[in-house]
């Protein structure tokens, strides 16, 4: 992944471009994990003793992956955890190209399926950096595996922009919205319903 | 307290619990009270259980609860306090009432008012009866009451003369004392608990590899004070290296006592989640009695219906067993205690002509013996006749005369086992119609145990079954196949080859070896599981399993990549979603914790058998490379499971590779996926139908030529052209499966399931 598009989640200039990646993940770990500056836990404060109507909305909280070269938005509701790559299992007989098998994700046997086949990009990096997300609620969880987990970010829903066409209107399309960042670089939010309806074809 | 909450439970729940309590005490009282009726003591605690049940339909409003309890209660008091002998027919009004009730605490509480009104006449007669006086002992022939006791006055004291309490009246106690340390926790949390455990034994053999690398550091640090040593010899002593050498001496002390600690404590550790493990294993086990507490009535009504005489003896009641085991020990059991009361136990009469006791005896035990568990179902009544049977051998053709002619007693009551083949010349209520001892086989094995008859004529009959203690650990081969784990279980294997490559020879050009004399010849388990051929190195592993019993058996060899050793796995069910996997019964982990999966050995053969007699199997030829044949795929969408299944099925069986698609937008994707010869699509479908789907995928050139067939229950004239308008090739009704009409036309289409392409 290039290093501009990392600097631009930060978004806030503490992270200069240029940088190789490894020094700047850490420097975005240590931009998420810093503590609140005074001037912006009062700022969030006036914000929410601010009436209801004048109270800016809140942002939606979506956890960053990289897979091939884009960036993909999860739906924290939808993503769970994160969690090292274990190895999967294929199951005799079940040969939808985006099923996976089963994997063993913390003492539980979990449904593996291609996040890469279902949306038709090719997993790239360094295998150390791949990691899996469990997908889904607790009784039907999924996981899928992503090249690289860059972190949960807030974005408002009003700049989202609307996905190209030949996104929207495909069949197989799971793009709900992009999340501009900087310089032409965005996220696609996928559809946390869409995505479920694809993970679900992949036992048929 | 409020009644909204309890804890989760309504008080329809309270009262639930209580009524399935006090419901078995009566049961079991009355029965025991049967057997015994002077047991004024017995009495007391019955009396106790009606009362409690009275008060907690009570409270709730439960009036004809409150009412049958209030009568029920007034005849154990008379006969408590010695105004009433509790006679036989007594006893069966006592016992319709505990009935009543546990079926009233079995419905739910938004049934209740339809209940209410469905039972209140026969709740009405039966306390009116209760009211009146007790009714006369019309029918002592089958009455368990000796004749004797009849003329005994009906006020008894407790008689110093009581016969010994019969062995049912113990079992509740025992049940009882086992069910007082027990609470109820959900079958999924402790297995997920049980789940938690294996992966803690596993994680703590992590500690192993960690050990092994802290002892290498260990290493370094003794050899680099060697080397200071060394130096200090070479340099002269310098005050500085002095100081190095015994900062290096110090750090390897410290780190060869953190390794001790560290050491202890993985084992610690090891040891403890190895026995939470198995305590959370144990904790599957319920006592046998679970399942047997319902028997003592069972056989009471059946003989007294018969006429017959007949006392359950009942063993092993606290012994521990696994309770999937349990549950699916329930059926055969009962079926076989009704076997026995039925067919097996003669009249009164007819046994005293034999000079039996007319009281006939049925046993049922049940105990752990050199690792499994052992139930019996005995009976000593007449006993089978081998001669009735080696007659309906011959007669229903399932042997010739001179080999039935032959068979030891043994063999010939194997055939009992078959699916229909009975001895008993009238079919009864009580066996049942159509259901025979093949449901006691067929039940034994696929909990993979055994089944086997023992019987005397004139003396008895037994019922053994051989099983294994819990289902939650199978030992089991695990070998790689595909470059992935699997594992067979033992029960399903006669052996585990392994063999040089070379010493395979052929026959047709299939391979073949050797086994105490009979050529086995192999099959590739890779292909059969759908994964390709196994890579050959210089050692042959071989599965041998077998379809059949002893010397007619067939055996087969299955060929895997790999045999890693003997293994106990937990079995754990595959996820639901994935519904029934074709060749696996299960999966577990491996010792490193990755999955692996169960073979389910006796589908697999089955499959081989059946792709052999279509001749789409060829054993493992010996050369490697293989025909360049290739199977041509169909796409079936239809949002009907059943459709689905049968036109797969169908397909299948003609020899294509078959995938399904649930709806239209489905299927198109997967016919912009996937290389298909054909396409089979249903026209009521959600969303985008039938029509629209054909139409979709004919607007793309690509797919101008691929054949396309609706299948539809629509059968009008002007929906068959909607279809072929729509650009399909064929439009068959459903109708089209029960004859060839289906078969034909995709053989028309796409001519036959192979391709050389």
């Amino acid at each position: 992944m290039s290093a501009d598009r990392i600097s631009s989640i930060s978004q806030g200039g503490h992270v200069s471009l240029g940088e190789d990646a490894a020094t700047t993940s850490e420097r975005l770990r240590s931009l998420l994990a810093r503590p609140i500056p005074p001037e912006e836990l009062d700022e969030n404060t006036r914000s929410v003793a601010a009436p209801a109507g004048r109270r800016q909305r809140f942002a939606r909280p979506i956890l960053v992956v990289q897979l091939g070269p884009e960036l993909l938005g999860l739906d924290v509701g939808l993503a769970r955890r994160v969690v090292r790559v274990a190895k999967t299992h294929r199951i005799p007989h079940r040969t939808h190209d985006a099923f996976g098998g089963i994997a063993n994700v913390g003492g539980e046997l979990v449904l593996v399926a291609r996040l890469d086949r279902l949306l038709g990009l090719d997993h790239a990096g360094d295998e150390s950096a791949r990691r899996m997300v469990v997908l889904g609620d607790e009784r039907r969880p999924w996981v899928v595996v992503v090249d690289r987990v860059e972190g949960v970010r807030r974005f408002d829903a009003e700049q989202f922009l609307t996905a190209p066409a030949t996104v929207a209107r495909a069949l197989d399309g799971m793009t709900e919205a992009l999340a501009p960042l900087d310089d032409n670089a965005f996220v696609s939010i996928l559809d946390s319903s869409r995505l479920a309806r694809g993970l679900e074809r992949c036992l048929s | 307290m409020s009644a909204g909450d309890l804890g989760g439970f309504s008080l329809f729940d309270l009262f639930r619990a209580e009524a399935e309590t006090h419901g078995r005490s009566l049961n079991d009282g009355l029965l025991a009270l049967e057997a015994n009726p002077d047991d004024v003591v017995a009495i007391e605690p019955l009396m106790r259980a009606a009362h409690s049940l009275k008060g907690a339909a009570r409270i709730i409003g439960l009036d004809l609860a409150v009412k049958l309890a209030h009568a029920m209660e007034d005849v154990l008091v008379a006969a408590q306090k010695g105004r009433e002998r509790l006679a036989s027919p007594r006893i069966d009004q006592l016992l319709r009432g505990t009935d009543l009730l546990a079926k009233l605490a079995a419905i739910s509480e938004a049934e209740l008012t339809q209940w209410n009104a469905a039972h209140q006449a026969e709740v009405d007669v039966l306390a009116a009866a209760l009211a009146a006086a007790p009714p006369a002992a019309a029918f002592a022939s089958a009455a368990a009451v000796p004749v004797a006791e009849a003329f005994t006055p009906a006020i008894a004291p407790p008689s110093l003369l009581q016969p010994a309490a019969a062995p049912a009246s113990t079992v509740p106690a025992a049940a009882a004392s086992v069910e007082a340390k027990t609470v109820r926790v959900s079958a999924d949390s402790v297995d997920r608990i049980m789940r938690l455990a294996g992966e803690m034994t596993v994680e703590s053999r992590r500690f192993t590899g960690l050990r092994d690398r802290m002892l290498a550091l260990k290493e370094r640090l003794l050899d680099l004070g060697e080397t200071i040593e060394r130096l200090e010899g070479e340099v002269g002593s310098h005050p500085r290296v002095r100081e190095a050498g015994a900062r290096v001496r110090d750090a390897f002390r410290d780190a060869a006592h953190h390794l001790a600690a560290s050491d202890e404590l993985s084992q610690r550790v090891e040891e403890t989640s190895t026995s939470l493990y198995h305590a959370t294993l144990g904790s599957r086990m319920r006592p046998f009695g679970d399942i047997t507490h319902g028997f003592p009535r069972l056989v009471r009504d059946l003989a007294k219906e018969l006429g017959k005489q007949v006392k359950l003896d009942l063993v092993g009641a606290s012994v521990p067993v696994d309770r999937d085991i349990l549950a699916r020990l329930e059926a055969p059991l009962n079926h076989m205690v009704r076997n026995a009361i039925d067919h097996g136990i003669e009249m009164p009469n007819d046994r005293i002509a034999a000079s039996k006791a007319p009281m006939a005896r049925i046993a049922i035990e049940a105990r752990h013996q050199a690792g499994h568990l052992i139930v019996r179902v005995s009976d000593d009544g007449r006993g089978i006749d081998p001669e009735r049977i080696r007659a309906k051998v011959v007669s229903r053709s399932l042997a010739a005369p001179e080999m039935a002619e032959r068979m030891s007693i043994a063999e010939l009551l194997e055939f009992l086992f078959l699916p229909g083949f009975s001895t008993a010349s009238t079919v009864t209520e009580i066996s049942g119609r159509g259901v025979g001892l093949d449901v006691v086989q067929s039940t034994a094995q696929e909990i993979g145990g055994k089944a086997a008859i023992e019987s005397r004529l004139g003396k008895g009959t037994a019922f053994r079954l051989e099983l294994p203690l819990t289902l939650s650990v199978v030992r089991a081969a695990v070998v790689e196949i595909a470059g992935e784990p699997y594992a067979f279980p033992l029960v399903r294997l006669e052996r585990v080859v392994r063999m040089p490559y070379a010493e395979l020879t052929t026959v047709e050009g299939r391979q073949q070896f050797m086994l105490d004399g009979v050529s086995v010849g192999t099959v590739d388990a890779s292909v059969l599981l759908g994964l390709g051929e196994t890579e050959r190195d210089d050692t042959a592993s071989i599965m041998v399993v077998a379809h059949g019993r002893g010397d007619e058996a067939e055996r087969y060899g299955l060929l895997v990549a790999n045999f890693e050793g003997e293994s106990d796995l937990v079995v754990r069910t595959l996820d639901a979603r994935l519904g029934r996997v074709s060749h696996v019964s299960a999966a577990a982990l491996t010792e490193t914790g990755e999955p692996l999966l169960i073979v389910d050995v006796d589908d697999l053969v089955q499959s081989v058998r059946q792709l052999l007699s279509e001749g789409r199997l060829r054993g493992t030829s010996s050369s490697v490379a293989s025909s360049q044949r290739r199977k041509r795929r169909v796409l079936v969408v239809d949002d009907s499971l059943t459709v689905r299944e049968v036109e797969r099925q169908l397909l299948t069986r003609l020899g294509y590779d078959v995938d399904v698609a649930v709806a239209g937008a489905d299927g198109l994707n997967a016919v912009r996926q996937g290389s298909y010869s054909l396409v089979v699509s249903d026209v009521d479908m959600p969303r985008m139908n039938g029509f629209e789907f054909v139409a979709a995928v004919r607007r793309e050139a690509r797919f101008a030529d691929l054949p396309i067939i609706i299948v539809s229950y629509k059968d009008r004239e002007e929906d068959r052209i909607a279809g072929m308008q729509a650009g399909a090739n064929a439009y068959l009704t459903k109708g089209a499966f029960r004859d060839d009409t289906f078969a034909r036309t995709v053989s028309d289409l796409v001519g036959g399931p192979e391709t050389n392409d």
